[in-house]
């Protein structure tokens, strides 16, 4: 076997080498044949069999064995089929070349060092013996990084003094997975003790949950019982929406750790009921500020890192991303979060799942490697710089033409009922998956089966390996033909690996050996609720008295500001129009608005709610404010506010630390608070926690927040006008109160340099201005509309002029000089400005008395805040468009 | 009238097939079925009574080796003889994605004949990044390709649509005005954003040496109605595929 590198350049451009390592029996002939005919452009590109030498300012980079790398997959399969190929490496050598030591070789001397040497796996009984001290119990679960806490390690210890023998290795790992934080949420479920005196029994039964009642909203179909929630579009057919976290994998490589993120969470709708069929998708991102970092991946990479992984797998899959959010604070340098929500449209008749004893348990796509093991217990431990080097089983790198496969066998295989139940593999890989699904009745499964992406794998790396793009259905015996000649077809491996049983034991088999067999009652109900006490203090929030005097200098001082920068350039690199249904574009525009029926007038909008600003110092108020920008948005683009579900993605930093998990406490009150007030139900929701870092024993949690998704009922899509001014000659009116202070703003943010308080939340004010809103939408007398959020009215107003040569008049003098700059700068909640004809005022009127003509749409480009403040939005768009800032 | 058939033609990756699908069976008389790779095997005689292949956009294969390069290879590999016969009677479009794969496999511009070595290619753009924007397009289109407006306002979406090639390839295609569809800028020069990737000639889509085959970047499949569109206004999409359509009721079928 031969190891030959070729390495491929542009004609007119040699500063970028691509190169490709082959093992192959074939002769030079034969592959500089094959390579001239299959791998090179004839147009722009020349080649080199054989290795050039590597210029001193150049890097060289590969992926290193082991780790999966879809582009020399494809390739490979493609070559094989063809030709006698027998592996494949992929790299690169340019002088930007990104190179992470945790999943990347640099410069390899010797080309044979990019294949994995062959590995053998000799079965061994693993018997473990707990019949050991309280210390060695914790040495023993830390060992093996299990996670498990003594409690629950003396709960094992007893359960198998009464079945008289000692636990298999893999059981205790099915423990580990089940029981980790990430498939279970046992701190946010736990008995909490709040400031000595409130009582939950289960946190979130007694908030987030209460808000959906059963009955109450009969146009929500699902609520926390499935991988997603589903709420109704029409009679025939509902929405999946789903949003996940992916912090820690994303914190140590971003491309791959934000592209396994969107991959994750659209398995999550693709396995939602009988199958749902992806439509649309959501990221947000929270990065630390531009500073240089020895410790963590520097911000400005992280950020292009995470774009271009959501980029490449979104737009692969054929999935929009349309809405989502860039937050940058100094709060998420050690501790970047990364959510990924993803939306889906599932046919009524699909929404419950069946489990029906002694069906198939069959595996489809990926095949399964040593990748991402123990991911599940890993996003329950903290960071620190050793992990950029040492986490590397934890990232993976995201397959998605394999993901896209599937998920074309999932739509014809759901539409032909050839399964009863579906479900995606996440974390913990097969163990969750069916331990979770097969929980009613029990399972075998033979672990042998599994197609691995090599050899070596014990049983207990293919039971709990993470690698991406897999998914389990249950089906029937008699539908096992008709899936195989499907899967063939749309090039998808479908392999039995199981039978589901009757009797609630879950028993894995290999080679012929049980090497596990596990009740699903214990696995499931065998440990006691966690009681934790936490507490919370309001703290005194340095309110600021420097008062703005210089308006226009704090206006570019905030339009400058990356939260405020616009982030369109983003936008633009995520195909948000494939599918065709983007209505309303996630460009300036409060969220989206899709079709679901491309035919109808119906649409759904979307939208996120968050600033990390507010909830610093004020969790409860911090997630009241989210809950209503998510809500204003929905209003903004058309949605009906009767029909509006949400979602809740809390992250934070240690249950265990009475503080930190006391803010968490405060932002589920928060949510219940706003939510029951204005009838959204949430709908589906997941906690992020163990959000830490250690910085050389100092220990550094992420402040504890919600991002609150919403998702709202569009009846006529033609109620969705975007926030673009459309002509001069119109009034813009605000809707909306009238006195807040700066603290609560960015503004005053920026000021006090990290003082700030979250703005009052009134619910009567929020539903009432959000009916007017809609029922103006509805009359069609508004042309454009946006909501007050970061920056305030000011910001707001060129967010509404941006792109469209317009300008808008602010009558000024009708406002109290006194209290102009809070005015301008403040961000009162619930609050709204749009664009009506001067005629159609009288419409208004016949609605409310409550609004404010605040000024006049101008053709001559021009915000007019004051006799001297005259801003060109030209000049705006110059400072908004500073992609520098960004990276 | 005769009925149109149309085949859309997909295979891993390719992505933008429903929509495709959706707009052209909203027109009557036309029939649309949708085959992968690995079916056309199995039913080669649908070619037969097929009128139009329809190749839609997506990252076929991923893109890996370069855009459209292994559907290409497969296309050349196992339909090569079929094709050509189809080619007698039918025409193709291909979209994006598709636009990359005809021209990979030899198929646009064919200067020398179907599936000769490539003589063209879509390169990175120049600003290296993918990116959906809606552009303006001067349409320059043969009428067997339909009676077409002058301008277009649809979208496109790609990483690799700068069209590439030789001097002498570029004046032939130029001469032959194969150059049917380009980049446009009514009120000046055709600068980046309105040649969005730096095409030479701002070439935006090109038809063969036979005019058989159509390739295009911009999608017309997502400007279907007018709310899809990003002024609300404009439903040029609906307007280039009913003026394709259009040009095959003339034709005999």
């Amino acid at each position: 076997m031969n190891i030959v590198r070729v390495e491929i350049y542009k004609k007119h451009n040699k500063d970028s080498v691509k190169i490709y390592v082959f093992k192959t029996s074939l002769g030079f002939n034969e592959l500089d044949e094959i390579v001239k005919r299959e791998i090179v452009n004839p147009v722009s590109e020349e080649y080199y069999i054989g290795r050039s030498n590597v210029r001193e300012s150049e890097k060289e980079v590969f992926y290193k064995p082991g780790m999966s790398d879809p582009e020399a997959e494809w390739i490979l399969e493609f070559l094989r089929e063809i030709y006698g190929i027998d592996d494949l490496r992929i790299g690169q050598r340019s002088k930007d070349a990104v190179y992470n030591p945790l999943v990347h070789i640099l410069n390899p001397h010797d080309d044979s060092m990019l294949f994995l040497s062959s590995m053998n796996y000799e079965f061994k009984d693993t018997f473990i013996n707990l019949n050991v001290g309280v210390d060695k119990l914790e040495e023993m679960s830390i060992k093996n990084t299990w996670h498990l806490s003594l409690e629950e390690m003396k709960a094992i210890k007893k359960h198998y003094k009464k079945k008289a023998r000692r636990p298999t290795l893999i059981e205790m790992e099915t423990f580990a997975q089940t029981f980790s934080e990430h498939c279970k949420h046992k701190s946010m479920t736990a008995r909490i003790i709040h400031n000595g005196k409130e009582v939950f029994e289960n946190l979130l039964k007694e908030t987030i949950f209460k808000t959906y009642e059963k009955g109450r909203y009969p146009w929500v179909w699902l609520a926390f019982s499935d991988n997603a929630g589903v709420v109704e579009f029409d009679s025939s057919v509902g929405i999946a929406v789903k949003v996940e976290t992916h912090n820690h994998p994303s914190a140590l490589m971003p491309y791959g750790g934000a592209a396994t993120g969107i991959g994750g969470v659209i398995r999550d709708i693709l396995g939602t009921g009988k199958g749902a069929k992806p439509i649309a998708s959501i990221d947000v991102f929270l990065v630390g500020d531009f500073i240089d970092s020895k410790e963590v991946i520097p911000p400005r990479a992280l950020l292009k890192g995470l774009m271009e992984g959501v980029r490449d797998y979104g737009n692969r899959m054929g999935i929009p991303t349309v809405a989502g959010g860039v937050y940058v604070d100094r709060d998420f340098l050690y501790n970047p979060l990364v959510f990924a929500g993803s939306i889906g449209i599932i046919e009524k008749k699909n929404i419950k799942k069946h489990i029906k004893a002694f069906d198939d348990i069959i595996l489809l796509g990926a095949k399964t490697g040593i990748d991402g093991i123990h991911g599940a217990t890993f996003s329950s431990a903290s960071l620190s710089h050793v992990s950029r080097e040492k986490d590397f089983g934890a990232v993976q790198i995201g397959n998605p033409i394999e993901e896209k496969v599937v998920r074309d066998f999932i739509v014809e295989a759901s539409e032909r009922e050839l399964y009863n139940a579906i479900t995606d593999c996440g974390a913990g890989g097969l163990s969750s998956a069916i331990g979770e699904l097969a929980e009613s009745k029990g399972a075998d499964v033979y672990l042998d089966r599994v197609p691995l992406k090599y050899s070596g794998l014990s049983p207990e790396e293919i039971w709990i390996s993470e690698s991406q793009e897999r998914m389990v259905i249950f089906a029937s015996p008699s539908k096992r033909e008709e899936i195989f000649e499907l899967a063939k077809e749309v090039n998808v491996n479908a392999v039995v690996i199981g039978k589901l049983r009757d009797d609630r034991k879950l028993i894995l088999h290999y080679n012929n050996h049980v090497v596990g067999k596990l009740d699903m009652d214990f696995l499931h109900n065998g440990m006691d609720k966690l009681t934790l006490t936490s507490e919370y203090v309001l703290p005194e929030i340095n309110i600021i008295n420097e008062k703005v005097d210089e308006i226009e200098k704090d206006f570019f001082r905030l339009l400058s500001h990356p939260m405020i920068l616009n982030k369109s350039r983003i936008v633009r690199e995520y195909d948000h129009e494939v599918q065709a249904r983007t209505v309303t574009k996630p460009l300036g525009n409060d969220g989206a608005v899709m079709l679901i029926d491309r035919k109808s007038n119906k649409g759904i909008a979307i939208s996120t709610g968050l600033n990390p600003i507010y909830y610093k110092f004020d969790p409860y108020g911090g997630a009241m404010a989210s809950v209503d920008e998510a809500y204003r948005n929905l209003v903004c683009l058309g949605a009906n506010p009767q029909r509006i579900a949400l979602l809740d993605n809390f992250a934070g930093g240690r249950p265990t630390n009475k503080k930190e998990l006391g803010a968490l406490v405060e932002i589920a009150k928060g949510l219940y608070k706003a939510s029951s007030t204005l009838k959204t139900p949430f709908v589906s929701g997941k906690d992020s926690l163990y959000n830490v870092f250690n910085l050389k024993g100092e220990i550094i949690s992420v402040p504890a927040l919600a991002l609150i998704t919403g998702i709202g009922f569009v009846e006529d899509i033609a109620y969705s006008k975007g926030a673009k001014v459309k002509n001069h000659g119109n009034f813009i009116v605000y809707l909306g109160k009238t006195q807040e202070l700066l603290s609560s703003s960015l503004i005053g943010y920026i000021k006090s340099s990290g003082s700030s308080a979250a703005p009052a939340f009134d619910g009567n004010v929020a539903l009432s201005h959000a009916n007017i809103v809609h029922t103006l939408l509805k009359e069609g007398i508004i042309h454009s509309i946006h909501d007050v959020s970061e920056g305030g009215l000011a910001v707001a107003l060129v967010e509404m002029l941006t792109g469209t040569g317009f300008g808008i008049n602010v009558f000024y003098d009708t406002f109290s000089e006194e209290t102009y700059a809070d005015r301008l700068f403040s961000e009162p909640l619930s609050s709204y400005i749009f664009e009506v004809k001067k005629d159609d005022i009288d419409v208004l009127k016949k609605y409310t008395n409550e609004f404010e003509i605040i000024g006049e749409t101008t053709d001559n480009g021009l915000l007019e805040l004051s006799s001297d403040v005259r801003i060109e939005i030209k000049e705006a768009e110059r400072v908004l468009n500073q992609w520098e800032l960004l990276w | 009238m005769n009925k149109i058939h149309v085949l859309i033609l997909t295979a891993p990756g390719i992505n933008c097939d429903e929509e495709t699908l959706f707009a052209f069976s909203t027109f009557r008389h036309v029939s649309v079925d949708k085959l992968n790779l690995n079916q056309l095997k199995k039913r080669k005689s649908t070619l037969k009574i097929t009128n139009l292949i329809i190749i839609p956009g997506g990252f076929s294969y991923g893109d890996y080796i370069y855009a459209g390069k292994i559907f290409a290879t497969h296309l050349k590999k196992d339909f090569k003889k079929e094709i050509i016969d189809f080619l007698n009677h039918g025409r193709i479009i291909g979209i994006c994605n598709g636009f990359q794969i005809l021209v990979s496999s030899g198929l646009l511009p064919a200067l020398n004949g179907y599936f000769s070595e490539q003589e063209v290619s879509l390169e990175q753009n120049n600003s290296k990044r993918f990116e959906d924007r809606w552009v303006k397009l001067k349409t320059n289109i043969p009428l067997s390709w339909g009676k077409h407006d002058k301008e277009y306002y649809l979208p496109v979406a790609h990483a690799e649509g700068k069209f590439y090639t030789n001097q002498k390839t570029i004046t032939e295609i130029l001469k032959r005005r194969l150059n049917v569809l380009s980049y446009f800028n009514p009120e000046g020069p055709v600068s980046y954003p309105f040649n969005p990737n730096g095409s030479l000639e701002n070439i935006a889509g090109i038809i063969d040496k036979n005019h058989r085959i159509f390739g295009l970047m911009p999608h017309p499949e997502r400007a279907f109605r007018k709310e899809l569109s990003i002024d609300r206004n404009s439903f040029d999409g609906y307007k280039f595929i009913k003026n394709i359509l259009e040009s095959f009721n003339k034709e005999d079928m």
